[in-house]
Order: structure tokens, then sequence, then C-alpha cells
């Protein structure tokens, strides 16, 4: 009996040092050096306020290296940075000014793509003027207060559902009516010979003039679009990017 | 008018040309012989009648537009349309040769006989008609399958040979990249191929009775089996002489051989990305033209104002099947799979 009241005392004593740690997690990781020591302390208390609050971790991330897919590289950072399984990753890039916001679990309905789009659109002017710890600053109240309002009416699990199959019913008549017609096409077989092929002599095929002539070459130059490539297996995410 | 019938030596009921053994066959008592033996016997050879003077119809009336003369077994009448040349007696079914319409200008060059029987030309058709889901019901109602006739079509089998050349304009696509750019490189070809093809024996169909897109549906037909024609292989069939001439029928001949000779130098143009065919110029030179008697088991049936065909290669069995869709039937269908794909669609919606 001792035994079990001792393990359980150890385990306590774990869990409650182990919980200071985890709650100071860093959710603000400015390698770019875009903000003062200061500015980083207040965002990240801001970002712990919304993650008491909510449960849910808003991440800043900046670097200044070049990352060939910043949508999988702002996701798997997300998903190895320990954080909870709600949250939102705001990755800046500054090597080519480039921006993506990584959505995760609950996130992914109450932050929504178009939302994303919102908030963006509220902080790029800052971001533009270089502004970077008024443009976080506003970012994270901007993420709280969706999170707080819940997902939108047409991200409600219902509504989505009924919009998915929306989409899905024409589909469905599509495929209908294309089995039916291919049951149609078998009812008339007949069809006009193309050619003669099963005419020709055997080896009377000759091909006396034979010129394969080099006239002269197009070159494009595309760069490797950085937005497509899905996430890399593992967990789902949401989310959007772009440049400022 | 000369008619034809051959008559079984020992019992004198008619012979017909039997597809599985290749033989004439007697089918009341059961005996057979072979063609030579047939065309030797004095017995067993066909009978020639001639009809038509002192009918009530004139002669000359009757070879030109239709047929007319009175059965030699019973007597009844028969009536034949202007490019009759074998046919059965409606009354008695006694099988009856026109040897006027297959002389002279008329006379086939070459035969392939009947190796598919009746029997299983029925079944090829009930298998057609078979799984069917939007053949209307009553099309089929009337069990019209057993009328399926064997018929011998008249072919033009043309030789050609054709020459010429045609030009291409290929791409050869390679994309790499170099550094963060992906670049695509487009190299352009000027590609020209020069030659000749050779070609026998194209059929085509020297009748209007049968659509084009029918007698071609089931080619090909194996010319291994291709003999010189005789009167025999007629007997217990219907056969038509042509009503088409060797020259109109070339120009189709001449479409499909173009379409051929393209393919074939296309078939060398390779390693290419894309191959756009430009100008061509394909000459072509008529060889020899024979007229052929071709087997074609085939039966038409009339449905709401429209013909529609059943055709199968009389020699190798190929089918081809132009069959009615019931409208009602058709939107059925469509609303069911519809129902079931919604289904699918609504499972598919939970997940994603």
């Amino acid at each position: 009996m001792k035994k079990i009241v001792c393990f359980i005392c150890v385990l306590l004593i774990f869990t409650l040092t182990a919980l200071p740690v985890y709650a100071a997690k860093e959710r603000v990781m400015d390698t770019a050096d875009l903000l003062t020591a200061e500015e980083e302390q207040k965002l990240s208390q801001m970002a712990q306020a919304v993650y008491d609050e909510y449960g849910v971790d808003i991440v800043i991330l900046t670097e200044n290296t070049y990352v060939s897919d910043i949508q999988r590289y702002a996701e798997n950072y997300y998903d190895n940075g320990g954080y909870s399984a709600d949250g939102i990753i705001f990755y800046l890039s500054m090597y080519d000014r480039d921006w993506y916001m990584a959505t995760s679990g609950s996130c992914m309905d109450t932050l929504s793509y178009s939302r994303l789009g919102d908030i963006f659109d509220r902080i790029s002017g800052y971001l533009a003027e270089d502004d970077y710890y008024a443009a976080f600053s506003n970012f994270i109240p901007l993420c709280e207060g969706y999170i707080e309002e819940g997902p939108s009416f047409f991200a409600t699990p219902v509504v989505s559902y009924l919009l998915k199959l929306c989409l899905l019913l024409p589909v469905a008549f599509g495929i209908a009516v294309f089995v039916v017609f291919l049951e149609k096409k078998k009812m008339n077989t007949a069809v006009l010979q193309k050619n003669a092929n099963d005419y020709i002599i055997n080896g009377s095929v000759d091909i006396e003039e034979q010129k394969d002539v080099f006239v002269t070459f197009t070159v494009t130059r595309v760069p490797i679009s950085q937005n497509s490539g899905g996430s890399g297996g593992g967990r789902s995410h949401g989310g959007r990017g772009g440049k400022f | 008018m000369e008619t034809l019938e051959y008559r079984c030596p020992n019992c004198n009921a008619y012979l017909v040309f039997d597809p599985k053994s290749g033989k004439m066959k007697c089918d009341y008592c059961l005996s057979d012989f072979s063609v030579d033996e047939v065309k030797e016997n004095n017995d067993t050879r066909g009978k020639v009648h001639n009809e038509g003077q002192g009918h009530t119809h004139s002669e000359e009336h009757s070879s030109e537009d239709y047929l007319c003369y009175s059965c030699p077994s019973c007597g009844g009448e028969i009536i034949g349309d202007s490019t009759t040349a074998a046919t059965e007696c409606p009354f008695c079914e006694n099988p009856t040769i026109i040897t006027q319409r297959l002389s002279g200008e008329f006379k086939p060059d070459y035969v392939i006989p009947f190796k598919i029987t009746k029997k299983e030309a029925v079944s090829a058709l009930e298998k057609l008609y078979g799984g069917k889901k939007l053949l209307p019901n009553a099309f089929t109602k009337d069990n019209r399958v057993k009328k399926v006739t064997g018929m011998y079509v008249p072919y033009w089998i043309c030789d050609c040979q054709a020459s010429g050349t045609v030009r291409y304009d290929a791409t050869r696509v390679r994309t790499y990249t170099d550094g963060r750019y992906m670049v695509t490189r487009t190299d352009i070809y000027n590609v020209i191929r020069g030659g000749t093809v050779a070609f026998d024996n194209i059929p085509q169909d020297g009748t209007t009775k049968l659509e084009g897109i029918h007698t071609e549906s089931i080619e090909p037909y194996d010319y291994s089996e291709m003999i010189p024609f005789s009167n025999e292989y007629l007997s217990g069939y219907f056969a038509d002489i042509y009503d088409v001439k060797s020259g109109d029928v070339l120009e189709r001949a001449h479409e499909r051989v173009k379409a051929s000779v393209k393919e074939s130098f296309k078939n060398t143009v390779i390693g290419y990305s894309t191959v756009t065919e430009g100008q061509s110029n394909i000459n072509i030179t008529n060889g020899d033209i024979h007229y052929a008697l071709l087997p074609v088991w085939m039966l038409n049936t009339n449905w709401n104002g429209k013909t529609y065909t059943f055709a199968m290669n009389g020699q190798t069995g190929k089918v081809v099947g132009d069959l009615p869709v019931d409208k009602k039937k058709f939107w059925k269908r469509t609303a069911m799979f519809f129902g079931i794909f919604a289904a699918v669609a609504a499972l598919i919606a939970l997940v994603l």
C-alpha cells in the first residue's frame, strides 16, 4: 500500500515539475531576428494566454534560410514541435518574403482558408512596412477572435457535409448517365473500318525516303512552384500562403 | 428464266450445302455428297428448268425489274427482285438458283462457302439480344430470331499499290531543373516519310441492300478458304448479284488504303513527344478487282420506322448488331445508377 502511495506521489511530483516546462514551450521563434527580445516576450505572453483559454497553440516562426516547400516545412515544424493538436503556425521566410499559415485540428475549421485570407489582409500592411511586431501582435488577437467565434456556418459539420454532398451529387449523376451511355453504345456495334491494315501484303511496306530534319527549339523557364504538393502524410492540415 | 436446283439421287429431295461438313446434304434421307461428286454425277447435277415462256409475266420484265417464276417443285409463284440470284420457294422452301443471273459479267470469280450453321447464327443473335437492358421488350417478342437468313453477298475484292509521301511536324520535349527553375526545352523537327505499300483482297460490298457499315464491321474474311465460284455452294441460301459497279467501291477502298499508308508511315516516326500529320500525297494504282460472293447471316428488323440490322460473318462468326433503345428504360436505368452512385457519394462525403 505504501509503495503505491509512494509511486503516486512521485508521479504527482513529476507531473507538477513537468507542467511548467510544458506550459513554457516556445511559441515565438524569431530566427530571422525581426523582433526585439521585449517584443518576443509580449507575443509569447499573448500566445500563452490564448493557449490557457482555448488550448490552442499559436506559433510564430521567422527564418532567413531558403526552404523549397514552405507549406511542408511549416506543417512539419508544427507537428514536430510538440504543440497541441489544435493550433496554427505562422511562418515567415525572409529569404524570398514568403508566408504560410498552417492550421491543425479544430483550427482547420475555425481558421478556414478564407478566414486566413482575411487575417492576412488585415496584417499585410504592417508586413509590407516591415513592422513585424505590429503584424504579429494583430495576428494573435485576430486568430483568437475566430477561435472564440467557432467555425463559420459553412464549416459546421452538418452544413459542410451537405455542401460536399451537393458537389458530389452532380458527379454521381454524371457517372450514372455515363454508365447508361456506355450501355447504349453497346446497342450498336457497327463501325466502319478505319483502314485497310488487314490487307497489307506482308513485308510490302517499303519506306524509301526517311528524313528527320531538326528545325529549331524553344525553351521555357518556370520558377519551381512551392504551393503545390500535399502534406507528407501523418496529420492533415489546412493553410494558406503567399508573398508579402 | 433459267433456274437450277440440286436433287438427291436416292430420294429426289433437294440437296443443300452444309456448312459443317462442306458437303451437299439431303435433309430428307441424310445422304451427303461432296461438291465435286455433285458436279460430276449426272443424277445429282442440278436440274435446269426453263421458265418464263408462256408465263403471265414476260421474261424481259422478269429479269430486269424483278423476278417472277413458278417453283419447279410445287408450282407456287416465286417473286424476287432484280438482284436475286439464289432464293427459296416461300411455299415449299425448295432452294432455287437463277443461273442466268450468275453468268456473263455477273459470274462471280470466287466464293467463300458458309462455315457457320443457321443454328449457330440464331444462338449468336440470341446472345446479342441477351443482357441488353435497354432493348424494348416488344422488339424480341415475335421470336424473329428464327428468320435469320444465310445470304451470299456480292463483294468486290480489290488489289492496290500505294505510293506517296507524308510530312509530319514532330517535337521532342525535355524537362530538367536548373537551380530553382523548371526548364522545358522543345526541339522541333520536320519529318518526311515516303515509300510504297501493297494491298490485296480489300473487300467492299457491291450491294445497296446492306450498308457498308455492316459489311465492313464483319470483316475480315479468311481468304485461304476462298475458292473458284461454283453454283453448288448457293443451294439452300439466298444470293444477290451486285448492283454497285466495281468502280464505285474504289473510292471507299482508296480512303482505307490512304489511312493505312499514313498509319504504316507514322509507325516509323518514333522517338518524339508529339507527332502531327501535315501534308500528304498518296497515289494509288489499282490492281486486279475480283467479284466474289461472301457468306453473311443476316436479319433486318423494322422497328418504329427504322431498320435494325444484325449481320454475322458466315465464315468467321464475327457479329455486328444494331439494336433500338427503349427511352423509358434508358431513364429508368439512369435513375437506378444515380441512386447507387448518390449513396456512394453520401458515404464519400462522410469521409472527406
